[in-house]
């Protein structure tokens, strides 16, 4: 398959007092055409930031290293006014909290206009009018009420709304985080639903952000767990749940209540994430790790292939070796 | 609720409103020391004199028929005779009115552009230059007094650089004839534009010293909501659309920072008309500010009297005005 979006080595600083907090640390991830990708750990494990850094709009304190290749596009070598043409026409993003994520004072036709009219000039108002309506009327929101404001719709509403905001352009790729965390179960699902049609309808790649990996068993063709600004596994959905190799990939699967693993007893993962200002020498995850080795302290695993996955883990370190810390 | 049944539901409210004010106006003008009638005669009047005085202004009444004859004269537009001049003080005042609204108008307007741009561009480039700028602007204008700022801007552009005229609202020479009262319109109506550079030139230093005062509050107003507003998701969101820096800044921050501060700018207003006060003074600017303290000096009483309902009709016009420019900016004020 084509591959759309390269991330190599992707590295994000945030200077803050006390001192660089690694929030992504060397993140290498191939994202292909029409594929939907699963980003999932921990909260503070650096989702977030990297969603920002891949549309660049993080925030004036962090330092973005590596490179981010859209379409052959570097879009870590562009200026903010560059960047400008890109996010919301290639690339866009929806956000985790629909309640906040649009104007309060603008109605959501004009949210529409403005996008539109500020990515393709020469689409005039009745067009890009017609565009918003197909637009909503995709995600299930009836056109007429494009002339009402935010405050009138529902949060599940408003989530829908933020999606089709996120697609009139038609992007190469999408990036949501966290989309139906702030929304109550069933429209959760309902969510899910729609991303899970609209992505295969829009023929778009779509990075799915969340700690909850029974989202993302759902909808994603493979999926990528982060712990502490590091990639510690990335492989197909199917792998990563009946055979996750990661010990932290296991733990995090133990941990979740009522999926379909045999192992029904709910484990926890003894102590918290480390201090990303001054993480652990070698493996991060290794003073929590139950499978921890002498040399997991001392050295920073490389990233190994075992069967169809990837995993940065020095249990698989003899298996056979990749040099870059590529996830294909 | 639609915009229309909002308004009018707002104009309504403001009747009970006039009302309130009306009454204390009154009240505390027969609280304040002084006398009306010793004021006009002098303290050595006959007392058949000062009880003949008394009937005829209505003040031998008791307080409660007197309010009545108060509301009832207020609600016909008759705002009573100045005891100075013996003119109707509706007359005197439409006479001055012009020129403290013109005053204040520039202030105003000065204000406003300071505080918007100023306060944008501030919160966009925050603890830079421009920003600690802002800060220091705020500060010196906050703490200087307004006729202090009136004198020493007659010091230096009228005395030492005789670059404005330091009193007065055009030069008699031109001797000009007003229409509407507002100088800088009815030079344009003339085309008589040397009258409109003079005027204009007439107005610069008391408009700056009266728009200072508030421009400084209204500046960091603007700039910390902005700063705050720039922090929202809705922004973030804007800039992750591709909408460009400067649209967000003043279509979604800026508009946002805005509709909370649309209130506290029309109280601004009254502030103002208070500085006016002040300014006219300084200025010798022949507006009703000036006019007040004029007739405060001569114990006028109506026209005291009347100056105030003027400038307490004024405020509650105003304060409609913000509550609709509030409702068609805000969408949730009017559902
Ligand atoms: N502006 C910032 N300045 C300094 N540190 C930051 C900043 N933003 C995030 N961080 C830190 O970077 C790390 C990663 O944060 P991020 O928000 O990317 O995590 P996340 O995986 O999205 O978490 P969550 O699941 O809670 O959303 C955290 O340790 C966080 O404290
Ligand atoms: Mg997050």
């Amino acid at each position: 398959m084509k591959s759309v979006l390269r991330i190599e080595d992707l590295k994000v600083y945030y200077k803050t007092e006390k001192g660089l907090v690694r929030a992504v640390d060397g993140v290498s991830i191939d994202l292909c055409e029409r594929e939907s990708l699963g980003i999932v750990g921990e909260s503070g494990c650096g989702k977030t930031t990297m969603g920002y850094a891949l549309l660049r709009i993080l925030p004036s304190n962090a330092v973005l290293e590596g490179s981010i290749k859209l379409n052959g596009l570097d879009l870590s070598s562009l200026d903010q006014k560059q960047m400008e043409k890109v996010r919301g026409a290639k690339i866009s993003m929806i956000f985790q909290d629909p309640m906040t994520s649009l104007n309060p004072v603008m109605k959501v036709r004009d949210h529409f206009i403005e996008t539109i009219q500020t990515h393709k000039p020469e689409i005039s108002e009745e067009e890009a009018e017609r565009m918003t309506a197909n637009m909503l009327r995709a995600v299930g929101i009836e056109p007429t009420r494009m002339n009402e404001y935010p405050f009138q719709f529902s949060g599940g509403m408003r989530q829908r709304v933020m999606i089709a905001l996120s697609l009139v352009l038609n992007p190469v790729v999408v990036i949501a985080d966290e989309p139906t965390t702030s929304l109550d179960v069933i429209v959760q699902a309902q969510i899910l639903d729609l991303l899970k049609s609209l992505r295969e309808k829009f023929n778009m790649s779509l990075i799915l952000i969340t700690h909850d990996l029974g989202v993302v068993a759902e909808l994603a063709d493979r999926v990528g767990v982060m712990y502490a600004g590091h990639l510690v596994e990335i492989g197909e959905s199917r792998d990563i749940y009946y055979s996750p190799k990661h010990p932290y990939t296991e733990a995090l699967l133990k941990s979740i209540p009522n999926t379909n693993i045999e192992d029904k007893e709910l484990v926890y993962i003894p102590g918290g994430p480390p201090d990303l200002a001054d993480p652990p020498k070698g493996c991060r995850f290794e003073p929590r790790c139950p499978k921890a080795m002498p040399i997991c302290s001392r050295k920073e695993p490389g990233v190994y292939q075992v069967g169809r996955s990837f995993v940065k883990c020095w249990l698989y370190g003899e298996e056979s070796h990749v040099s870059a810390s590529k996830g294909q | 609720m639609s915009l229309k049944n909002y308004v009018i539901t707002r104009i309504l409210l403001a009747i009970p409103m006039m009302f309130i004010l009306l009454a204390l106006i009154f009240f505390i003008l027969r609280i304040m020391p002084g006398d009306p009638v010793l004021a006009i005669v002098g303290g050595k009047a006959p007392q058949h004199v000062i009880e003949k005085l008394r009937e005829q202004m209505g003040l031998n009444k008791s307080i409660p028929a007197q309010f009545v004859d108060y509301v009832l004269s207020m609600l016909k537009g008759d705002l009573g005779k100045s005891t100075l001049t013996n003119r109707p003080v509706l007359d005197e005042l439409k006479e001055r009115l012009p020129a403290t609204i013109e005053l204040t108008a520039f202030a105003f307007v000065m204000a406003v552009l300071i505080g918007t741009f100023w306060g944008a561009e501030a919160a966009r480039k925050k603890d830079r230059s421009l920003d600690v700028g802002a800060r220091m602007f705020a500060i010196v204008t906050y703490a200087i007094p307004v006729f202090w700022l009136g004198l020493m801007m007659q010091l230096l552009f009228g005395m030492v650089l005789k670059w404005l005229p330091v009193a007065g609202r055009i030069s008699p020479a031109l001797s000009f004839t007003p229409i509407t009262g507002f100088y800088l319109v009815d030079s344009i109506i003339k085309g008589n534009w040397a009258a409109l550079w003079d005027a204009f030139k007439h107005l610069i230093m008391p408009g700056v010293a009266l728009g200072l005062i508030i421009s400084s509050i209204f500046l960091r107003m603007v700039r910390n909501n902005t700063v705050l507003m720039l922090s929202k998701d809705f922004v973030k969101a804007a800039v992750a659309r591709g909408i460009r820096e400067r649209a967000v800044l003043y279509g979604h921050a800026l508009k946002n920072a805005l509709v909370p501060i649309l209130t506290i700018m029309g109280l601004q207003l009254a502030l103002l008309l208070a500085g006016a006060v002040l300014t006219e003074t300084t200025f010798s600017w022949p507006g009703v500010g000036s006019y007040l303290v004029q007739k405060i000096r001569y114990r006028d009483f109506p026209a005291i009297q009347g100056t105030i309902v003027i400038f307490a009709l004024i405020v509650v016009v105003i304060s409609i005005c913000v509550d609709i420019i509030n409702a068609l900016v805000d969408p949730r004020v009017r559902y």
